[in-house]
């Protein structure tokens, strides 16, 4: 589990206009660099691999219209 | 006193109400289980549910997250989450607060949270089920997302506690326990879309066989392994097989591809 960037992540799938502000929002957070690049990229596959929760992916990828079987299935 | 009079599990997937095509006859066959058992439920007219299923990281989060928590008030509101439309939900307050009161007493530390928002897991089956919200409900919230989980032994002795509950209960309702959850079924993860029919067969085997003791002699990280993260989810209808005494007439499965799970609908016991 990633604590920090699951908090982080459970906000922008609450409020998507957070990614906006990232940069100030990651560095409160305490959130590392690589993980800030993956959020910005809205890279869920490579979020996963990094240990953000399932659940938290699922509600991310509805908050940023990803269809989530294309971007974490294996069939992707 | 009060009467367990029927247990039920349902799956609980949004997609059932957001992605239904009933031109597709695999869905048709799970929405038509979902109006026999609606059809029962109006038959046996409760009083009330007590219904045990998941939450996804909506109600609890980091900041308190209990393994389980019974919701009290009068009303709770839903999330609207996973095209599950937000409906107001009626409390069975005095219940509750009756099912907390004896599982504490009983050594059964639960968590309460006064009238908490309801995500999918229980707005979903409750739209198809009792679409007029009219009977009131008891949620139970059980962790089946998130490490450590617990084993289903414990999951098991809940529904014990449940029975035990109502049946302490001095008034007379006539109770209807609904679990919500499962089958195999993979969350964001690379088998996301796999369906483990087998699995899912053996298991409402069980269910049929009123088999709990195979149920509960299941490992948790085994049946991650092959149900999946979202598999986790068949403890909530292990707490509702143990308040009552099988066998399980099962109403449908279908693995339904377009929705990534096994869908099940099965009375797990009647009185």
């Amino acid at each position: 589990m990633n604590f920090v960037l699951d908090r982080l992540v459970r906000r922008i799938a609450r409020d998507p206009s957070l990614l906006d502000e990232l940069a100030g929002e990651a560095k409160a957070a305490g959130l590392d660099k690589g993980d800030l690049r993956l959020l910005l990229a809205k890279d869920l596959a490579g979020l996963r691999e990094r240990g953000v929760h399932p659940l938290l992916l699922m509600q991310l990828a509805g908050a940023l219209r990803i269809e989530p079987m294309a971007a974490l299935g294996r069939r992707r | 006193m009060a009467q367990l009079i029927a247990g039920y599990g349902t799956s609980h997937t949004g997609m059932t109400i957001r992605k239904y095509d009933p031109a597709i006859p695999a869905q048709a066959r799970v929405h038509a289980a979902f109006d026999r058992l609606r059809e029962e439920l109006e038959a046996l007219a409760p009083d009330l549910i007590v219904m045990v299923s998941s939450e996804h990281l909506n109600s609890f989060f980091y900041d308190s997250y209990p393994q389980i928590c019974v919701g009290l008030g009068n009303q709770s509101i839903g999330w609207g989450d996973a095209g599950v439309a937000s409906r107001t939900v009626p409390i069975a307050g005095d219940f509750a607060a009756h099912v907390v009161k004896f599982g504490i007493e009983a050594g059964f530390d639960l968590a309460w949270a006064v009238e908490p928002k309801l995500d999918h897991g229980f707005l979903c089956p409750l739209s198809l089920l009792t679409p007029e919200f009219n009977v009131p409900v008891v949620p139970i919230f059980q962790n089946s997302s998130t490490e450590p989980l617990p084993p289903f032994r414990r999951c098991a002795e809940l529904g014990t506690m449940l029975r035990a509950a109502v049946e302490a209960r001095g008034t007379d309702e006539r109770v209807v326990l609904l679990a919500g959850g499962g089958l195999s079924h993979w969350v964001a993860t690379p088998e996301m879309g796999d369906i483990n029919s087998e699995f899912d067969r053996w298991f409402l085997g069980r269910v049929e066989q009123g088999d709990l003791a195979a149920l509960v002699a299941l490992d948790v990280a085994d049946v991650g392994e092959r149900a999946g993260n979202g598999g986790q989810e068949i403890r909530n209808w292990i707490t509702a097989m143990a308040a009552g005494q099988g066998p399980g007439e099962l109403f449908c499965y279908e693995p339904v591809e377009q929705w990534a799970t096994g869908m099940a609908l099965a009375r797990l016991f009647a009185r």
